[in-house]
């Protein structure tokens, strides 16, 4: 992001939180969300798909609401206003093809208006063709998740993502040679794809209460975390939104800066200064010695924790200035002596979004029906597939896929390491043994991250082994 | 862990903020006044040859993400990440090679450079039995002004025992002297040329940068701190990786067949005299060579590539009219004889296959081509190769 981009995100956040009531805050903020869903994302070589790819998401989300909000509740008014000023923010971006203001909201010239109404108008149709049909229904449920999951198939897997490049290259009446999967980058979807799965997931349990369009769509697009996060719960978010108790603006204010300042320094000073000699695609290949190639990976493992942090430490802070707080991402992971504790504090809101959508729910079942598997496998089991997953919503490919078997199959191990020596290490009688314990671990531990990340940062497998044996002096 | 533990400073008051904000404004402008005052020289600081070793040659390049390398300014501070300050040339018979991107070695690895290939020559100096080693101080812009900038700053801080100053036509005319983006971020080197050495720079001219109170603080040398912390980590990717520029697998070849032109700069004939080529700076090289380090320079005349395509009988190659070179050389001749130059026209010695994307630039053959015949001149300077 760049700074300036950034400032004016910032000011915005304070405008929005000077708002002289609550119901005029939501409103600013709902627009808000919907302009930068549009100003954000990256212009793409397909022509429009820059400005159809964020009304997509809307519309989603848009049925997504519908299908966990009973009949009885939609035409509300706070919810048809909701709706007619999503419709009119995406009219007027639209507008702006008709002035010279090309590339300053949008990144590309949107389509004619007429383009826009029409999936519009196809959507108000649906929605009241299955009105009173498809609410809280478990088909319901099950055939948005796998629509979800099947555009985050075509927007992580390099081969679908061509084959949709084509396609809508040709739809477009463009040239299919230049296709790619680079054409699909899409705004955030990454993270709305699980906010909505949480949503339709905790919606079918029951663990819902009503939200309206307006807080479903504020909590769906919410600028601050639109890019890189952190995933917050909607349940929690509410209770942040709603709160009716003035909070102290110097407070927010003075630690909002603050954090942002700090996420700043990481990102732009840190990570953009380390990148310059981190490990990549280009350079693995250069070079031959041992001693060079830990400096680099080094580089790279604090690069990506500086990025990443950077980010969430400015969007915990913009979002700080507009008085709501989001959930920490991050808990200096390299400073932790265990895998276990390292992914406990790395990316918290996805781990724990896996564990409580994937791992919690599938272990009760393999428990309840399977009572004779052993632990040991079982442990095995869910700690691979999950990670596998991790890997896989990094990008359906097999490096992603080995990144998320090293992990796993180091979590695995270092489960039964605990169970089998951690008790006796921790014998209070013996501290020496005990800091020892922690110390390596801690070491182990960042090094065992470390040497992963070549599996994320090379496509290839075959670059990331040979550099394996680089690193270690085998080749 | 879902509950954020994020929570705001109580003591976070207006009074505070405002102290704050005033507080870090003061120490900001304090801070940038006072950098401004000491204008610190921070080329000298350097990480090459301590934490890792010197580059083979001058920081230049447009691609930094594949070359680790990249266009800066600070002249000190390219000779300080330079292998020539951190190895022990007392040692040595140093050598120092100036130039254009011919020197440099565009294309080429340092391996295949013209001072690649006269270190593999392995001579001594059969005076003092040292072995002479050369030193690519090339630089890829066109300017005889910049050679100098580049030999007065190294002769001072190297004290060199020989200077190689290879040199073409395009190099000289005075308009070209401060078309380098080095030089005109230099002012003050030419301020000091023009003052002390009475070279007739035009110190006016809108192309050299004009230096504010405002440039001289941490805002106004950003860009300066900014290339000084890149050239210092970008020694970790060249020591890394040994590599300083990016080399395509495939480039576009010289132009051989040229233009029906035989225009130079709104020259003619009778116009291109020694009044508009830049002979003076030779004479200042000079000057400070023998002054600072008692040293001699060696003037060469660079090969050019001399096309056998269309309009051949015009132009010698893209750069030159063949009557506009000729005068050139002839000019360098009578120079040369008045002022007791040591001075050889290599112009001719390497056959036109051998250069390769520009009518300066050698391939790896025809470095070596030219460091042979460099070698034969350095024999009058009893630097001889090992039997």
């Amino acid at each position: 992001m760049q700074l300036d981009t950034l400032f004016i995100i910032i000011g915005v956040a304070f405008l929005i939180r000077l708002a002289p009531s609550l119901s005029i805050k939501r409103w600013l903020l709902l627009a808000s969300c919907i302009l930068v869903l549009f100003w954000l994302q990256p212009g793409l070589p397909i022509r429009y798909l820059d400005f159809f790819l964020p009304l997509l998401v809307l519309l989603i989300g848009f049925f997504v609401w519908l299908s966990i909000t009973p009949v009885e509740h939609q035409l509300t008014p706070i919810n048809i206003s909701t709706a007619v000023c999503i419709t009119l923010v995406v009219i007027m971006l639209g507008s702006t093809r008709y002035f010279s203001m090309v590339g300053i909201i949008t990144p590309s010239r949107p389509p004619a208006v007429y383009m826009i109404l029409a999936p519009f108008a196809v959507s108000i149709f649906l929605a009241f063709y299955f009105r009173g049909r498809m609410q809280g229904k478990p088909a319901t449920f099950s055939a948005l998740l796998l629509f979800l999951l099947l555009l985050l198939l075509i927007q992580k897997s390099p081969f679908f993502g061509l084959q949709t490049s084509v396609f809508l290259r040709g739809m477009a009446g463009q040239t299919t040679l230049r296709a790619s999967g680079l054409d699909l980058r899409w705004l955030g979807f990454s993270y709305i794809v699980f906010r909505m799965v949480h949503v339709i997931v905790d919606a079918r349990n029951k663990r819902l209460k009503d939200v309206n369009l307006q807080e479903f769509f504020i909590y769906m697009f919410y600028y601050p975390a639109i890019s890189a996060g952190p995933i917050d719960r909607m349940q929690r978010f509410l209770g942040d939104l709603r709160n009716q108790t003035p909070r102290k603006l110097n407070e927010d204010l003075y630690t909002g800066i603050r954090r942002i300042l700090i996420g700043m320094f990481k990102k732009y000073a840190l990570a953009d200064t380390l990148s310059l000699i981190s490990v990549s695609v280009t350079n693995v290949s250069q070079v031959s010695q041992p001693g060079w190639l830990w400096v680099m990976l080094y580089a790279y493992a604090f690069q990506i924790l500086f990025d990443f942090s950077g980010y969430t430490d400015i969007a915990i802070g913009i979002s700080c200035i507009i008085g709501i707080d989001l959930p920490e991402n991050f808990r200096t992971p390299y400073l932790k002596h265990n895998l276990k504790l390292f992914w406990d504090n790395w990316h918290i809101t996805l781990t724990q979004w896996f564990r409580t959508y994937f791992f919690n729910p599938v272990s009760r079942h393999i428990r309840k029906n399977a009572k004779n598997f052993p632990v040991w496998a079982m442990v095995l089991l869910m700690q691979l597939s999950t990670m596998i997953l991790i890997g896989l919503w990094h990008g359906a490919t097999t490096n992603f896929i080995i990144w998320g078997i090293w992990h796993g199959a180091g979590l695995f191990l270092q489960n039964r390491w605990s169970e089998l020596l951690d008790s006796k290490m921790m014998d209070a009688k013996k501290p020496f043994l005990f800091h020892l314990n922690r110390l390596a671990g801690g070491i182990l531990t960042f090094h065992f991250v470390a040497v992963g990340w070549l599996f994320f940062i090379l496509p290839e497998p075959r670059q990331a082994f040979k550099a394996l044996g680089v690193l270690f002096g085998i080749i | 862990m879902d509950q954020s533990t994020f929570s705001p400073n109580p003591i976070a008051t207006w009074k505070s903020i405002v102290r704050v904000i005033v507080f870090t404004a003061l120490i900001l402008v304090l801070g940038n006044v006072f950098f401004a005052m000491i204008n610190p020289d921070l080329g000298h600081f350097s990480l090459y040859g301590r934490l890792w070793h010197g580059r083979e040659r001058l920081p230049f390049g447009e691609t930094p993400h594949l070359a680790y390398n990249f266009s800066m300014y600070n002249v000190d501070a390219m000779l300080k990440s330079h292998k020539i300050d951190s190895n022990d040339t007392k040692e040595e018979f140093v050598v120092l090679v100036i130039g254009d991107s011919s020197v440099w070695g565009t294309l080429l690895t340092n391996e295949q450079t013209l001072t690649g290939s006269l270190n593999r020559m392995g001579l001594i100096d059969e005076v003092s039995k040292k072995p002479v080693r050369f030193y690519n101080l090339g630089y890829p812009t066109i300017s005889l002004t910049k050679d100098l900038m580049i030999m007065d700053q190294a002769v001072r801080d190297y004290q060199p025992d020989l200077i190689l100053w290879m040199v073409t036509l395009e190099a000289m005319p005075w308009e070209r002297q401060l078309t380098s983006p080095i030089v005109q971020n230099n002012p003050e080197f030419i301020q000091d040329m023009s003052t002390s050495y009475n070279l007739p720079y035009d110190l006016r001219s809108s192309l050299l940068k004009r230096e504010t109170f405002w440039d001289k603080t941490i805002f106004g040398r950003r860009r300066e701190l900014a290339d000084l912390i890149r050239l210092q980590l970008y020694g970790v990717m060249w020591a890394a990786t040994g590599v300083d520029q990016y080399i395509p697998d495939a480039y576009t070849p010289a132009q051989r067949n040229l233009e029906n032109d035989i225009s130079y700069y709104g020259l003619t004939q009778e116009t291109l005299t020694s009044d508009v080529l830049a002979f003076e700076v030779f004479n200042v090289g000079k000057t400070i060579a023998t002054e600072e380090a008692s040293t001699s320079v060696i003037i060469i005349n660079e090969p050019i590539m001399i096309s056998s395509g269309e309009n051949s009988d015009l132009r010698y190659n893209f750069y030159y009219p063949k009557w506009a070179y000729d005068t050139y050389r002839s000019l360098m001749n009578q120079y040369a004889q008045a002022r007791g130059v040591d001075y050889h026209d290599l112009w001719d010695i390497i056959p036109e296959q051998f250069f390769t994307n520009s009518a300066i630039h050698l391939n790896p053959e025809g470095e070596d081509i030219l460091a042979k015949a460099i070698t034969r001149i350095l024999e009058e300077y009893q630097l001889t190769a090992v039997q």
